[in-house]
C-alpha cells in the first residue's frame, strides 16, 4: 500500500477515529526528537496490540506501534504476539503519547526507556498472579524490615 | 554425648554451629546457620536473632531445643564502627552564568552568540540584532518554530535557542537555518534576559570545544586576562558535555569553594599529632601509623571535622547507652573520595564532582553486657548458656579447621563494621587487633561516588556482579560473555546496567556505564580492604614486619565477597604470604569460624 514501508522505520498502525491526528502528531514528534523515522499505515483492526504486532511484523526494524480508539501499544516482532512491550489501555494524554514515541525510538536506539509521565501505566500487570506475587513480595519485605527494626550500626552523618 | 551450639554475635550477622561431641572429640557437626544480627551487637536486642539462628540450625539437624545441652556465646569484642563523610569542596553558580546539564538530544549544531531574549518579546527585536531565544514551558514545537522562522525572515540574526521542554530536535528540524538548540532546561525562568550569552552544541558523538576552553569563552565575550582567569571553573565544569550555555552577567561567576574542614588531633601512645583533613587521606593515615596505637581522636572545635567526629561519638554513645565521655575513638581509616553534588544555583540540575573525605571510626566501649544476654537466653530457652573465650582466640581455632593450615597462623576477619586481625604463634600466644573500616565503608563509598542515595542499592552493587542488558533477550556480563534468555526481559531493565542478584536483575537508575560502576566498586574495595589488610597484619606481625607472617586465612562476611578475597590474596602475594579464603571445617567457606571455634573450645573445658 505504501512504498515507505520498505525502508527501515517504525511502522505505526492506525485504526482511524476522531482525534487520532493529535495522537499521531505526538507519537511522530517523540520519534523525531529521538531521530528515528516512522511511517503511518491505516488498518481496519481495532485492537492496539494486534495493530502494533502487525506493524512490528511488517517493519524492517521489527518495531511497530498500534493506535486504537482507546488504547496505544508498542510491540516488538521478537516478543510473543500477546505480550507487547508497552501498552496503554486508555486514551491517555498528549504527554503519554509523546512518551510512547520516545520509547519506540529508544527501543531502536538501544538506550534506556524514558519514565512514563503518569504512574497508572507503563508495563501493565496483566496477570492476577503477578500482582499477587508483587504484593506478596512487598509485604514480606516490609515485615522483614520491621522484624529487624532495631537496626544495624549504620549511622549516617548526613541524616543526623 | 552432648549437643553443643556455638553462637557468634557479629556486627552484622549472628552465626550458629551445632555439633555433637563426646569427651574427646566432635563426633558430628550437625548444621550451621546464619542470620542478620538483630539490634546492636552486645545488647539484649540480639536475643531474637540468636533464637532464630538456633532454631534454624536445629531444624536443619532435625533436633529440638531441648536436645541442646549447652550454648556457648563469644566474649564479643566491644568494638563498634561508624562512618562519616564530609565534602571539602563545593561549586556555586552565582547569577545563573551557565547551563551544563547535557540533555540526551540537543538540536542543531554550532556556536551561537547573542543577547538573550524571551520568546514573547521576539517580535519586538530589531532586524540585524544577534539574539538567543529563550522558550518557556507549554509552547508547542510547531508554534515555536513558526515564530522563530518568522523572526529569521524579518532579518533577525537568531543565533541559538534555549528550550524548557524536550523539543530541541523537533524545533531545529523545522528551522530554516542550522543553529544550536539546548533543551530540558528545568529552571528556564531563571535564565537572565537581555544578557550576552553563548550557546554551543557539538556534532553527535563529539564534545563542545569553545565553551569548555577558557580562551574560547574569552574570545566569545572579549574578556581581559583577569576575567579569563575567572572563567576557568566554568570551562572546567563544561568539559565533556555535548551542549552548553554560558551567560555573561555582571556579577556572574562559578566558584569552586574549599570548605575549611579543620584539623584533627590524633592522641597516640607515641605522642600526639595534628593533621589537616584537607591534606588528604594518605597523609592522615601516615600520621595515624606514626603515633599508633591510637588512644583517641579529636577534631578542631567549631570545624566540620569536629562535628563529624562528635556525631560518631554521640551515635555510639546512644547505641551503647554509655557516657559520651567514655567514647574513645581507637582507630580511624580515612579514604579520599568524591561526591557528585547538585551545583548550587544551577539551572538544569547540574552536578559537579566534589572532593570529600570518608572516615571510618572505631570506638572501643567498655565491656559489653554479655552476661545479661546469657542470663536472658538461659531463662528464655531453659538451656545452659556459657560465655566462652575471647573472640579472636575462637576465630583462630575455627580458622585452623581449614585444610592445609598450621600454626603460626594469622587470620584476617573482614566484617561489616571493623577489620580484625589475630595471630597465633607456635607457642600458642594470641595477639589481636581491631581496625576501623570494612564492608559498610565500601558501601558508603559506592553510594556516594555513584551518587545513588540508596544504601540498599549500593550494598547490592558491592555484593553482586554487574551486567549490561543489550537487547530484550540477552545480557552481556562483566567479562564480556553473553547470556541469552528464552523469555523476554522486562522493559525496565532494557539497555541498563543491572545487578545480577540471585537470578534477579536490579536495574541501576543512573547513566553510568558498566565500566565506571565496576571501577568504582573495585576501587572502593581496594581502598578499604587491601589498605586495612596490610595495616592490620603489620601490627600483629611479631616483628612488626609483615613479611614474617607465613599463612593468612581470610574469614568473616566480607571474605565471602566474590572479589575481595582475590584482591587481598593478590596484594599479599607481593610479601610472599600464603593467603586465601578460609574453608572452615573444610565445608563452610570463610564463615562460621568463631561459632566453630566456640564448639571446639568445649573440649578444653571437659578435659
Amino acid at each position: 500500500m505504501l512504498p515507505d514501508q520498505n525502508k527501515p522505520c517504525v511502522l505505526i498502525y492506525l485504526f482511524p477515529h476522531t482525534g487520532c491526528e493529535q495522537k499521531i502528531r505526538e507519537v511522530q514528534a517523540g520519534m523525531e526528537e529521538e531521530g528515528i523515522p516512522c511511517t503511518v499505515v491505516q488498518s481496519n483492526e481495532k485492537d492496539a496490540v494486534a495493530l502494533a504486532y502487525e506493524g512490528a511484523s511488517k517493519s524492517k526494524l521489527g518495531i511497530g506501534m498500534g493506535i486504537g480508539m482507546d488504547d496505544l501499544c508498542i510491540h516488538y516482532v521478537k516478543l510473543p504476539a500477546q505480550s507487547p512491550l508497552f501498552a496503554l489501555s486508555q486514551a491517555g494524554s498528549p504527554a503519554q503519547w509523546r512518551h510512547f514515541g520516545y520509547n519506540a525510538a529508544r527501543l531502536v536506539k538501544g538506550i534506556p526507556f524514558k519514565e512514563q509521565p503518569s504512574e497508572d501505566e507503563g508495563l501493565q500487570v496483566n496477570d492476577r498472579d503477578d500482582l499477587y506475587a508483587i504484593v506478596y513480595r512487598m509485604v514480606q519485605k516490609v515485615l522483614q524490615e520491621s522484624a529487624q527494626g532495631h537496626g544495624e550500626v549504620k549511622a549516617w552523618s548526613k541524616t543526623l | 554425648m552432648a549437643i553443643v551450639a556455638g553462637v557468634d554475635i557479629g556486627n552484622s550477622t549472628t552465626e550458629v554451629c551445632l555439633a555433637a561431641m563426646d569427651s574427646a572429640k566432635v563426633t558430628k557437626f550437625y548444621a550451621s546457620s546464619i542470620i542478620k544480627t538483630t539490634g546492636i551487637k552486645g545488647t539484649l536486642a540480639n536475643i531474637p536473632g540468636i533464637v532464630i539462628a538456633l532454631e534454624e540450625a536445629l531444624k536443619k539437624a532435625g533436633l529440638q531445643m531441648a536436645d541442646v545441652s549447652e550454648i556457648r556465646l563469644n566474649e564479643a569484642t566491644p568494638v563498634i564502627g561508624d562512618l562519616a563523610m564530609e565534602t571539602i569542596t563545593e561549586t556555586i553558580i552565582t547569577e545563573s552564568t551557565m547551563i551544563g546539564h547535557n540533555p540526551s538530544t540537543p538540536g542543531g549544531v554550532g556556536l551561537g552568540v547573542g543577547q538573550t531574549v524571551s520568546f514573547s518579546q521576539l517580535a519586538s527585536v530589531t532586524p540585524g540584532e544577534k539574539v538567543i531565544c529563550v522558550i518557556p514551558e507549554n509552547i508547542d514545537f510547531e508554534d515555536a518554530s513558526r515564530v522563530l522562522n518568522q523572526a529569521l525572515g524579518r532579518g533577525i540574526d537568531l543565533q541559538g535557542v534555549i528550550v524548557r521542554q524536550d523539543d530541541a530536535v523537533l524545533i531545529s528540524n523545522r528551522l530554516q537555518k542550522v543553529i544550536p538548540v539546548v533543551d530540558e532546561v528545568t529552571l528556564i525562568e531563571k535564565v537572565p534576559i537581555g544578557m550576552l550569552s553563548a550557546v554551543e552544541v557539538a556534532e553527535p558523538g563529539q564534545t563542545i570545544k569553545t565553551l569548555s576552553n577558557p580562551y574560547g569563552i574569552a574570545t566569545v565575550f572579549e574578556l581581559s586576562a583577569v576575567d579569563t582567569k575567572m572563567v576557568v571553573p566554568i570551562a572546567r565544569a563544561l568539559i565533556g558535555n555535548r551542549s552548553a550555555v554560558v551567560v555573561r552577567t555582571p556579577q556572574g561567576d562559578v566558584k569552586a569553594r574549599t570548605i575549611p574542614a579543620g584539623f584533627i588531633t590524633i592522641l597516640g601512645s607515641k605522642g600526639n599529632a595534628d593533621i589537616d583533613v584537607e591534606s588528604g587521606a594518605s597523609k592522615i593515615m601516615e600520621t595515624v601509623e606514626r603515633v599508633q596505637p591510637v588512644l583517641d581522636v579529636q577534631g578542631e572545635a567549631g570545624t566540620n571535622v569536629s562535628g563529624m567526629l562528635e556525631r560518631v561519638r554521640q551515635v555510639m554513645s546512644e547505641l551503647t547507652e554509655q557516657q559520651l565521655a567514655d567514647m574513645k575513638i581507637q582507630d580511624i581509616l580515612a579514604v579520599d573520595t568524591f561526591v557528585p553534588q547538585k551545583v548550587q544555583g544551577g539551572l538544569a540540575g547540574e552536578f559537579a564532582l566534589e572532593n570529600a573525605v570518608a572516615l571510618a571510626a572505631m570506638v572501643k566501649t567498655s565491656r559489653l553486657p554479655m552476661e545479661q544476654i546469657a542470663n536472658q537466653l538461659r531463662s528464655n530457652l531453659g538451656v545452659k548458656v556459657v560465655i566462652a573465650g575471647v573472640e579472636a582466640n575462637m576465630a583462630i581455632r575455627g580458622a585452623l579447621t581449614t585444610p592445609g593450615t598450621d600454626k603460626p597462623l594469622a587470620i584476617l576477619d573482614m566484617g561489616g563494621g571493623s577489620t580484625d586481625a589475630a595471630i597465633i604463634t607456635r607457642d600458642e600466644r594470641v595477639l589481636s587487633i581491631h581496625l576501623a573500616g570494612a564492608g559498610d565503608m565500601v558501601t558508603m563509598l559506592i553510594n556516594s561516588e555513584l551518587g545513588l542515595n540508596d544504601f540498599d542499592l549500593a550494598e547490592d552493587i558491592k555484593k553482586y556482579p554487574l551486567a549490561k542488558v543489550e537487547s530484550l533477550y540477552h545480557i552481556r556480563l562483566e567479562d564480556g560473555t553473553v547470556r541469552f534468555y528464552e523469555q523476554h526481559l522486562p522493559p525496565q531493565v532494557f539497555s541498563r546496567v543491572v545487578i545480577l542478584k540471585d537470578g534477579d536483575m536490579i536495574p541501576i537508575p543512573s547513566s553510568h556505564p558498566l565500566d565506571k560502576i565496576r571501577h568504582v566498586r573495585r576501587e572502593a574495595k581496594k581502598r578499604v580492604f587491601v589498605t586495612n589488610a596490610l595495616r592490620s597484619l603489620a601490627r600483629v606481625a611479631p616483628t612488626g614486619n609483615i613479611r614474617h607472617i607465613e599463612f593468612v586465612v581470610l574469614v568473616g562476611g566480607s571474605a565471602m565477597d566474590f572479589e575481595v578475597g582475590d584482591m587481598v590474596t593478590d596484594a599479599l602475594a607481593e610479601y610472599s604470604i600464603v593467603c586465601g579464603r578460609g574453608n572452615i571445617r573444610g565445608s563452610e567457606g570463610p564463615r562460621n569460624a568463631v561459632a566453630t571455634g566456640l564448639v571446639l573450645s568445649y573440649l578444653d573445658r571437659e578435659a
